[in-house]
């Protein structure tokens, strides 16, 4: 077969672009910590009560001897809960790991302009961690078509400085 | 003589095909531009934001879907008939694919407009990519299902045609229109078998309530089996236009027969098992799975970045055939005058960025970032938006002249079109990306925080401009596709007849078929290869998945 | 060699016609990425923390009423919000309010009314409903679909003696109303 040589050449600077690219996903993950949403964990969509989503809300746990918190957050339509009818509110420079289902369809979690965006599937439990930097406030959207009434749904996040964090509102 | 009067009963199918087309690219066009101006606020009195949902399931399904499957049915039969220069082997089975694909696209089409009938019940705001549970009539998956059984049965007809030709033919290479047709085929049959499995296995009995609870993240599953390669059944028609047609409309000639060939066959091979890139966002899958289809996709940017070579090189040389000089001064000698090459030339260049958004969505990373943004429209406006579609548009106007033997109408109509179509789409897809960087999202009615006094972002620039940036973009997208429908219709209707209404010689490739290694024509190795790599791809999350039963963890249907 | 169907004679104003075309199709698009990209690669080299000042003072919120808020605190006859939602199938939008007395022992029972909604598309939804302010009471509206009340417009009228009537209006903005999906409306 006959290959032109600009083509040869350009063939081999495509298979090196691509090889690029691999290699700076890889990158992302080791060197950066970059996480993506893995794992293959079931759940009941219709017995959502009798799990931890029965009570959402914010939990302290410690880990390795350090106070961490977990947020169990149930996406239905045409809500966050919690997170739209009151705020998520968590402590910045701390761990976070939210837990993520749905009961009735699919729903997004995300948090606007930040790379913490998980679909909420029915059945299937969305587990992700992060520590927020700064203590602001962020917009939460359902990103994920789930009804008539989606673009109604959106929520709040606000993280708040260690030492003004209230534990009086933590779910037990 | 031009393709109607060699083959007048291909030319009626084809052109039948084409009228479909038209029809649904104008209907789903216009869905855009009300949702371009609903969702920025610029102006939301057409529809209820409720009846959003209902219109961009309308512009999905009749564009990305409709549009597409018969359009690119028109042209397969137009390129089979005229490479192997035979009409279809029996015209009664011809012409009942093009029906039943029809009655079900008017299923399809009733089931989703009947969401505009106040209180009505037949209902399907499920969006062109119907995950369960929510749920549509079971008039829409029934007329999914016949689509996509009458596009198996066009592809079967070609095969028919190409098996015809062989017994007469026996030592002749597969003419490259055909050998692209089968390929983009046989692609489609491999990535189907997940669709089919969707609609006819899970959907279609579950709306019509033989079995209440389903698990979501099965289908959802084997519907992305599907909407990657799908991609590559809308884009390889493209393709198969900038190999087989765009370097005639240049000037020249197409420059290599085997890299056509080899590209093809790339696609085959890999377009199906990269369907998880679009569940990065996922649970439920694990991310050695994730990570695989990242590196296949990655991979499937060699046969584009070859396309991208043979293209500008067919190019150049046309060019040079009409006296271009120097390193680049050579563009300026393209026939910039001519409606087709234009249309072309421009998808050709937004594909290119299209390729650049691509491949930062293909990142599994950086794709959390972007996921389900506005960036995803605007990313797939510049692909199958324009690559695809402008590329269908430009070719019309060469194509449609032979199917009904009459001259185009309106030249300069013609002309003003594509360009048109280009900054429009420039226009609303540069917003769509920047808006989705700062978290906008996607298919929503009213992206706007409403009561928590929150906002969007922007990196730089404002909410507010880009509001207007894509409700103006639309609207130029609006006026392009008038026009265009405007000068198909005219010249379809009232053009000047003549025997030769357009120059419809296609001359040999530079380095043609006589170098091109026998194995490439191998379908049934490549078919194999393809197969065998869908299996290692998706044989064990589904397994799974249905470990616990197909339906569960079931949930219950929500009428949409 | 393909230019046998151009007559020469177009050419003249062809060539404008096209020129023209190239400046703007192409032109106009060429510039706007450009500027995205020299923005891009400003904010990301000289991120001189412009967001900082953007991050704009929130304006005093205006007071709004969700439940349990309570309304006419200033006349002797406070109804309380004790109900608030809307219930979206996929064929209609109802929007479920209800009333409460906050105070059971109010001696005189004047009448309120709820005059009309004000939606978020700016259309008003008029049909009132007119009830004794010292009942609960509970209505329900169709909206169209997709839209949300922001406001509601009520008045009160008060026997103040025999034959002298007092008028109150009240304009109460809405906060955030629970949107919750049912499966059927119920009538
Ligand atoms: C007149 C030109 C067009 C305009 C103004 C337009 C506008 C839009 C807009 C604004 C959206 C985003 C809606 C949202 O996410 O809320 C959208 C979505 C979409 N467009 Fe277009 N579009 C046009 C042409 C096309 C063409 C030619 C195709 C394909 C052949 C296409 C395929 C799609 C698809 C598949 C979606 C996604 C639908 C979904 O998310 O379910 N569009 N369009
Ligand atoms: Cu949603
Ligand atoms: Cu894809």
């Amino acid at each position: 077969m006959h290959i032109h040589k600009f083509e040869r050449f350009w063939i081999k600077l495509s298979f090196g672009l691509i090889a690029f690219f691999i290699a700076s996903v890889i990158y992302g993950f080791v060197a950066m910590d970059l996480k993506v949403i893995g794992d293959y964990q079931t759940i009941d969509p219709q017995n959502l009560g009798e799990t931890e989503f029965g009570t959402p809300g914010v939990r302290k746990v410690t880990k390795n001897g350090q106070t961490e918190y977990e947020v169990y957050v149930q996406t239905i339509q045409f809500a966050f809960q919690p997170g739209t009818a009151r705020p998520i509110t968590v402590p910045a420079n701390t761990r976070v790991t939210f837990y993520i289902t749905s009961p009735d369809v699919l729903h997004g979690f995300e948090v606007a302009g930040t790379n913490i965006n998980t679909m909420s599937i029915p059945g299937q439990v969305a587990k992700l961690t992060t520590i927020f930097p700064e203590s602001r406030e962020y917009g939460l959207v359902c990103n994920e078509y789930c009804g008539p009434a989606h673009h109604i749904m959106e929520g709040k996040i606000k993280v708040v400085p260690k030492s003004e964090f209230d534990k009086s509102n933590l779910v037990q | 003589m031009t393709f109607l009067h060699k083959f007048p009963k291909a030319a009626k199918v084809s052109k039948a095909n084409f009228i479909v087309a038209f029809i649904a690219l104008g209907l789903g066009g216009f869905f855009g531009f009300i949702q371009a101006l609903h969702r920025t606020g610029v102006f939301r009195g057409f529809f209820n934001s409720g009846e959003y949902y209902t219109l961009l399931t309308g512009h999905g399904v009749l564009l990305a879907l409709i549009f597409t499957t018969f359009f690119i049915a028109g042209l397969f039969v137009w390129g089979v008939t005229r490479s192997l220069e035979r009409e279809p082997e029996n015209m009664t089975f011809t012409w009942s694919w093009f029906w039943i694909m029809t009655i079900g696209l008017v299923m399809a089409a009733v089931a989703i407009l009947g969401g505009l009938v106040p209180n009505g019940s037949i209902r399907a705001a499920v969006l062109y990519t119907f995950y369960p549970p929510l749920q549509a009539h079971p008039m829409f998956y029934i007329g999914l299902a016949l689509v996509l059984i009458g596009s198996w049965m066009a592809g079967a007809d070609w095969f028919w045609s190409y098996r015809k030709w062989r017994e007469e033919n026996p030592t002749d290479r597969i003419p490259i229109l055909t050998f692209m047709t089968l390929f983009t085929m046989l692609m489609w049959y491999v990535c189907t078998i997940g669709l089919a499995i969707e609609v006819v296995g899970l959907l279609i009995p579950w709306s019509l309530g033989w079995v209440v609870e389903i698990e979501p993240l099965l289908p959802r599953t084997l519907f992305w089996f599907f909407g990657h390669a799908v991609v590559y059944f809308w884009l390889l028609p493209a393709y198969y236009v900038w190999y087989a047609i765009l370097p005639k409309l240049s000037g020249g000639r197409l420059f290599s027969d085997s890299m056509t060939r080899i590209v093809f066959i790339i696609f085959l091979i890999l377009s199906t098992p990269v369907g998880y890139h679009h569940q990065y966002a996922d649970a439920g899958i694990s991310l050695g799975f994730k990570f695989y289809a990242m590196a296949t996709t990655m991979l499937l940017l060699l046969p584009s970045l070859m396309t991208l070579f043979t293209v500008v090189a067919s190019m150049e040389h046309g060019a040079r055939q009409r006296g271009g000089k120097g390193y680049f001064a050579w563009v300026g000698k393209l026939p910039w005058d001519r409606p087709a090459f234009v249309g072309c030339a421009l998808a050709g260049i937004m594909f290119a960025a299209g390729g650049f958004s691509g491949m930062i969505n293909a990142g599994m990373n950086v794709n959390l970032l972007i996921h389900n943004t506005l960036w995803i429209p605007g990313h797939f406006h510049l692909t199958v938006g324009t690559a695809v579609a402008l590329t269908f548009m430009a070719i019309s106007y060469w194509l449609v002249p032979q199917l009904t033997g009459r001259k185009l109408k309106f030249k300069t109509l013609a002309l003003i079109q594509p360009y048109t179509w280009f900054l429009g789409m420039t226009l609303m897809s540069n917003a769509m990306h920047r808006a989705g960087l700062a978290g906008v999202p996607r298919r929503t009615a009213e992206p706007e925080f409403n009561t928590n006094a929150m906002s969007f972002d922007p990196v730089f620039g404002t909410m507010g401009e880009m509001k207007w940036q894509i409700a103006i973009g639309g609207t130029i997208l609006l006026i392009s596709l008038i026009l265009f429908l405007w000068v198909i219709t005219t010249s379809w209707l009232a053009g000047e007849k003549s025997d030769k209404p357009v120059d419809d010689y296609i001359p040999e490739p530079l380095s043609g078929v006589e170098h091109t290694p026998a194995v490439l024509d191998n379908m049934k190795l490549w078919f194999a290869l393809a197969l065998i790599l869908v299996l290692l791809a998706y044989s064990f999350p589904l397994w799974e998945m249905i470990q616990d039963g197909i339906f569960e963890p079931g949930a219950l249907p929500r009428p949409s | 060699m393909t230019n046998s169907e151009t007559s020469n004679s177009e050419e003249g104003s062809n060539k404008t016609l096209v020129r023209t075309l190239i400046i703007i199709g192409i032109g106009i698009p060429v510039l706007v990425e450009l500027l995205t990209l020299f923005n891009l690669v400003n904010v990301q080299i000289f991120n001189d923390k412009t967001d900082q000042v953007q991050r704009r003072s929130q304006p005093d919120q205006a007071v709004e009423f969700t439940e349990g808020d309570t309304l006419f605190t200033k006349s002797n006859y406070p109804v309380v919000i004790s109900g608030m939602q809307i219930n979206v199938s996929a064929q209609e939008w109802v929007f479920e309010l209800e009333f409460r007395p906050s105070d059971t022992t109010m001696q005189a029972t004047p009448l309120v009314k709820v005059d009309s909604l004000r939606l978020k598309n700016g259309d008003l939804l008029r049909r009132g409903q007119e009830w004794s302010a010292s009942q609960s009471k509970s209505m329900r509206w169709t909206l169209p679909n997709g839209q949300v009340p922001v406001k509601l417009y009520l008045s009160g009228k008060e026997l103040i003696t025999e034959d002298s009537v007092r008028n109150i209006h009240e304009e109460v903005p809405l906060g955030s109303i629970p949107v919750r999906y049912t499966r059927k409306t119920q009538r």
